[in-house]
Formats: C-alpha cells, sequence, structure tokens
C-alpha cells in the first residue's frame, strides 16, 4: 500500500512539474509578471497621474515633483529623399507654397494633422518630370515611437515604380512605420516602409503596418491634378483664366504649411490625459452637454410633429371656415421597445492578464558585528601616544 | 510459475519507484529554471519615452540636483561637442574629448560637430543620465561616466536607424575578464530583450544614450534640447587625456573608468 501512495504521489509530481513546462496557461504562467501597454504606462491613470477629480494644481503642495517625465509637443521630422529633381511644397490656407524644399530637405510637421503637398518635378531619366499632389497624415507620436521620432526623421521617396503606378491611374499609398521588436531583425531600431502596390488586391497597407509596428507617416498619392488649367467666361464673353493664390519659395516666399485635417484623438492611441470633469474648468459648474441650455433642445421636446416622425396638420384654414375638430393618428406599428436596462454588466478579459508583484511587506535587516574583549586589540605603534599616553 | 524471490521483487520496486521521484524532481527543477523569464517586473526599457526612466528614478530617489555626476564624452576622431538643456542654446562646449558634469535623472541634447571623419556634418545625440556614482571628493572627475560616440554609431544613425546604449556599472561579483584599458566593450541584446534590465542585471544602469539623425530646427520646442538639468563642461584631467599604458599601474582609477559597459 505504502508503494501505491509513493506512486500516487510520484504522479502529482510529475502532473505538477510537466504542466509548468507548458508556456500558455499554466501554474509558472501565472506567476509571470506581465505589463500593461506602453501607453498605459505612460499615463498611469487616476490617482497617480495628474490631478484626480477635484483636486486643482494651485492646491498642489509646493516643491512637490512631477513623476512624469516632461513631454514636449511633437512634431515628426520629414525628409524628403527623392527623387533628385523634386521640389516640396504644401498648402497654405486656401493657396500653395511651392518651391519650399529641394530634394534631401527635412521640415518639422506638427503631429495629429493631413498635409496637402505639391510635389513638382518628380521625373526618371525614363519618366517625364510631372507635378503630384500627395496627402501626408502625420500620425502622433506613441510610446513606442517616441523615442525614435525625438532622434531620427522619417524618409520619404517617390521611385519610379511609384510614378508608373500614378501615371496608370493607379493611387499608391506608402506607409512609414516603426516595426515591433518582434520584426526588427537587430537590435538597433529602423523604419519600415509598406507600399500598397505589391500587396495583394483587398489588403489594407495601413491595417497591415498597424499589425507589424506603429505607424508614423502614410503618404497617398494619385494622379489628381489640384489646379487644373481652367477658364471662367464673364457676362460679357470675355474669357478669363482661373488664377490660384501660389507662393514660390524660389522667389523667397516661404509659409509653413496648414493641415488640411486633423486626426481624430482616438488615431494614435494613448490614455487621454488627466482632466477634471468640470465645465469651464472650474469644479462646481455644469457639465455641457445640458438639455435646453447651450443649444441643446430641452428633453423630452419632440422634434417633429407627431409621435412616429409625420409632420402634422395643417393648423391656419386656408380660407375656410375651421371646421376640423379632431385630428387623430395611430400608430399601428409592431413595434417593440424594451424597458431599459436597469443594472449592466460587462465582462472584460486580457489575456494574459496584468500580473505585478506583490508589495513588501516585510524587511529584515539584520548585522552581525565582531566583538572583541580586551587584550584582543593592539594599535599600531605610531597611535600609542593617542591611546596609552605614551 | 516461475515466481522470483520475494527480496529482488521488493529491491526492484523500490528501485522503480525511486526512478519516477528522480524523474519527477528532474522536471520540476526543469520546470522553475526556464531561461529569459524576467524575475520580477521591470515596467522600463530602451523604448521608454526619452527622460521618462531618468524622471522616474529621480522622483523616487531624489537625486541632489546640485551635485554634478562627470561625464566623459568622446567622438571617435575628434570633434566638438556641445551640451543643450531644455533649450535651444547650447549651455557650453568643448574639443573632445571633454567632462561633462550634469545633474542626474535628466535627458541633455548634444551637438557633435567638426568631426574629422565626417566633414560637414552634425548631429544631435541625447543621454540621458539616470543615476550617479559617489566616488571621493575632489575627485569626481577621475571617475566619469564614458560617453562614447563612435564612427558606427553614426554610420548607422545616416541610414536612419536610432542607435539606444544602456551604460552600466558593472557588479564586481559577475564582471568578466575584459580588457580594462577598453573605453568601451559593447554588448548586443536581441531586439524584443530589455536592454535597461539587461544592464541591471549586469550592473547598475547609468545612463542611455541615443543617436540618431534628426536636426533640429526653428520651430523645435524646448523639450527637444532636454529636461534642463544643471550642466558644467570642463576640461579632461591630464591622467585621462589620453590613457596610456602607464595607467595600467593605477588599476583604481582605469578599472572605474572602463568598468561600465553599453550594452545596445
Amino acid at each position: 500500500m505504502r508503494y501505491y501512495f509513493l506512486a500516487l504521489g510520484a504522479l502529482v509530481v510529475v502532473c505538477t512539474g510537466c504542466a509548468g513546462l507548458d508556456s500558455g496557461s499554466s501554474i509558472l504562467a501565472n506567476r509571470e509578471h506581465i505589463a500593461p501597454p506602453a501607453e498605459m504606462m505612460t499615463r498611469p491613470g487616476p490617482m497617480v497621474d495628474g490631478p484626480g477629480p477635484g483636486v486643482l494644481a494651485m492646491l498642489a503642495q509646493p516643491g512637490a515633483q512631477p513623476a512624469m517625465a516632461p513631454m514636449p509637443a511633437m512634431s515628426t521630422q520629414v525628409k524628403f529623399v527623392g527623387p533628385a529633381t523634386m521640389t516640396v511644397g504644401w498648402q497654405v490656407g486656401s493657396g500653395y507654397a511651392t518651391n519650399q524644399l529641394g530634394s534631401g530637405g527635412y521640415y518639422d510637421f506638427q503631429q495629429g494633422a493631413i498635409y496637402q503637398l505639391v510635389l513638382d518635378g518628380v521625373g526618371f531619366p525614363n519618366a517625364p518630370e510631372r507635378r503630384l499632389y500627395p496627402t501626408l497624415e502625420v500620425r502622433n507620436a506613441h510610446p513606442n515611437t517616441m523615442a525614435y521620432l525625438q532622434h531620427n526623421d522619417v524618409p520619404v521617396e517617390i521611385t519610379a515604380q511609384d510614378l508608373d503606378q500614378i501615371k496608370s491611374s493607379n493611387m499608391v499609398t506608402k506607409v512609414v512605420y516603426l516595426p515591433d521588436s518582434e520584426f526588427q531583425s537587430r537590435a538597433i531600431s529602423g523604419f519600415e516602409t509598406l507600399v500598397s502596390t505589391p500587396l495583394d488586391p483587398g489588403v489594407d497597407p495601413v491595417q497591415q503596418a498597424e499589425q507589424m509596428g506603429t505607424i508614423m507617416l502614410i503618404l497617398r498619392v494619385g494622379s489628381k491634378d489640384l489646379q487644373p488649367a481652367a477658364s471662367m467666361v464673364g457676362a460679357d464673353g470675355e474669357v478669363t483664366q482661373v488664377s490660384y493664390q501660389t507662393l514660390d519659395g524660389n522667389e523667397g516666399q516661404m509659409a509653413p504649411p496648414t493641415p488640411i485635417g486633423y486626426l481624430a484623438g482616438a488615431v494614435g492611441g494613448g490614455v487621454p490625459p488627466a482632466m477634471i470633469a468640470a465645465g469651464g474648468g472650474v469644479p462646481g459648474q455644469a457639465v455641457q452637454p445640458v438639455a435646453g441650455m447651450g443649444g441643446m433642445p430641452v428633453w423630452g421636446m419632440p422634434i417633429t410633429g407627431t409621435p412616429i416622425g409625420l409632420p402634422g396638420p395643417a393648423h391656419l384654414p386656408l380660407g375656410a371656415p375651421a371646421g376640423l375638430q379632431s385630428h387623430t393618428i395611430r400608430n399601428l406599428s409592431n413595434n417593440y421597445v424594451p424597458e431599459p436596462a436597469k443594472h449592466m454588466l460587462i465582462d472584460v478579459q486580457h489575456d494574459p492578464g496584468y500580473n505585478l508583484p506583490e508589495p513588501v511587506r516585510h524587511i529584515q535587516y539584520k548585522e552581525s558585528h565582531p566583538v572583541h574583549a580586551a587584550g584582543e586589540v593592539a594599535h599600531p605603534a605610531s597611535k600609542a601616544a593617542q591611546f596609552y599616553g605614551f | 510459475m516461475n515466481h522470483p524471490p520475494f527480496a529482488s521483487q521488493t529491491s526492484r520496486r523500490r528501485r522503480g519507484s525511486l526512478a519516477v521521484v528522480a524523474a519527477a524532481l528532474l522536471l520540476t527543477a526543469t520546470a522553475h529554471a526556464q531561461p529569459g523569464r524576467p524575475p520580477y517586473y521591470q515596467p522600463l526599457d530602451q523604448n521608454t519615452p526619452p527622460g521618462q526612466t531618468g524622471a522616474w528614478l529621480n522622483a523616487i530617489r531624489g537625486y541632489d540636483q546640485a551635485w554634478l555626476q562627470p561625464m566623459r564624452v568622446q567622438v571617435t576622431g575628434g570633434g566638438r561637442v556641445d551640451v543643450f538643456s531644455g533649450g535651444n542654446t547650447p549651455v557650453a562646449g568643448r574639443t573632445s574629448p571633454l567632462i561633462v558634469a550634469a545633474s542626474a535623472g535628466h535627458l541633455y541634447r548634444l551637438k557633435v560637430s567638426e568631426m574629422r571623419l565626417f566633414p560637414g556634418l552634425e548631429i544631435y545625440p541625447t543621454v540621458e543620465l539616470v543615476d550617479r556614482l559617489h566616488p571621493p571628493a575632489g575627485r569626481e572627475d577621475e571617475f566619469p561616466v564614458p560617453i562614447i560616440i563612435t564612427a558606427d554609431d553614426i554610420k548607422i544613425a545616416l541610414r536612419g536607424q536610432l542607435v539606444t546604449r544602456v551604460i552600466y556599472l558593472e557588479q564586481p561579483q559577475i564582471a568578466a575578464s575584459f580588457d580594462p584599458l577598453d573605453a568601451e566593450i559593447p554588448q548586443s541584446v536581441a531586439p524584443t530583450d530589455n536592454a535597461l534590465q539587461e544592464a541591471d542585471r549586469l550592473g547598475r544602469p547609468m545612463a542611455i544614450i541615443r543617436i540618431g539623425g534628426r536636426q533640429p530646427s526653428a520651430g523645435s520646442p524646448p523639450g527637444f534640447f532636454g529636461t534642463g538639468g544643471a550642466v558644467q563642461v570642463r576640461p579632461v584631467p591630464e591622467q585621462q587625456n589620453p590613457p596610456t599604458a602607464a595607467e595600467v599601474g593605477l588599476p583604481s582609477q582605469v578599472l572605474q573608468t572602463s568598468g561600465r559597459k553599453p550594452v545596445r
């Protein structure tokens, strides 16, 4: 019998050990420490990052040091590397500023915006030079790309293959991204460019790049001419050419680009910054929107004359005596409107979930010092006068 | 039937049970000694936004901002180094090599120019000083943190890549027997590894160097140039410029200087 229990105990130990070898949902896996995403590490959350609800910055203790690193306003330095004959311009207000940069030049674009570029002189030995109007989407910095963007420019290049696709009226999308560590072949971080043309039909290059890293730039270029040579015929029959407001960098007319659109806050990700839920930033004030105030409709006020959305009857007698005494509309639709939910339950699950180490609860510090009795130690002769007086 | 003797049967069973127990212990030991698993939670790595590691450690440890940690900045082939700290105007500059003494827990931007190997080129690396040493008073400049910018680093940066180095003070117990006169002993980690954690395993991370090819512009915010720590620039002491074989007789100084190896 005792051998039976010995074998049974050994079997339990074997099973426990084998379970530990599994890298999935095993005993050891539960002991792993798994960090939250990088953006959560940057902005830890309420009561850690920034003032919590009802706490004003003016009430902060003087001399307190914030634990967060100062995040400078980020711009992405875009370097236009080719072709060699290309000059770069961009939309400024309702006009354009051309020849602002030469090939090899760079410019710091504010992040989270889309810019309309004007590329002149895009040509190759076998292709005549032409003007292109691409859009440049500059993504917000992500904690994964912040170090790279603060130390590197992001190159943009139009190749001969791109120009062939554009001549065939195809749209070319170039996504410049920073690969995640598992997609990097070396420890040195470097950008990657994903071009839409060699991808299979139906494959979204943006989605593809997001699966492999963090996007920094998206260049979309096609054959559309945004400054066509058009003319208008006046009332007197005179033909007038349409003119565009244009600044020429070759004549010293420089202007910064104007974004044609801004990216939503969700693009680029990240936890929203700490804020106080209060109207106008002052605690105690009502939070907009409030029904009936600030342009919001009064709660319960229908915006149409009938409950089902149809216009109501005319209220003015159109030249005849008012005789209508009753107007009834019955809604016979077989609608089912359930009762509102009184209790909501949302189950979320991270796999694997965060697993942080237990905080330190006990520190035992022990020092052992040698104890010498009288006569066990000797003083050097040079110190004899100090200790013995002779 | 031919039954074996009782003693022999018992012995065989005992041997079988011992074999099972031994196999079980072996499997258990193997399972608990899996390599590559971090023994504890490390929230910081080499991809943490520049300045955050130093700011966290500064907040936790409360570095004395009046005490400046010397760094010996050297550019391979020679060049000029200017130091920025939270503004677009350099605080000071000298010809390489030089001593840059700075507050721990801050990010600094360097401007490297007039390089003999790269004429006309300027690069702007950053140095994040995450810790400090405790040298003897009055001899701080004899124990600087080595910041070395090599020609390979610059070539990689010009290709659009980012070089990240973690310089650490190695633990004497696990220090490898490298040549103590080598100014730096580069080691590489896999892209998926945490270089900061590896440096922490081997010793004490002192500084993070990031070298890229981005140039500042007129619109660069002050934060681009660092977080505003105090900086002083001094010449390198004579006994460190350059290290010679005669310094082999000064093992305490040379070992301290060369004992910090970068992980990149």
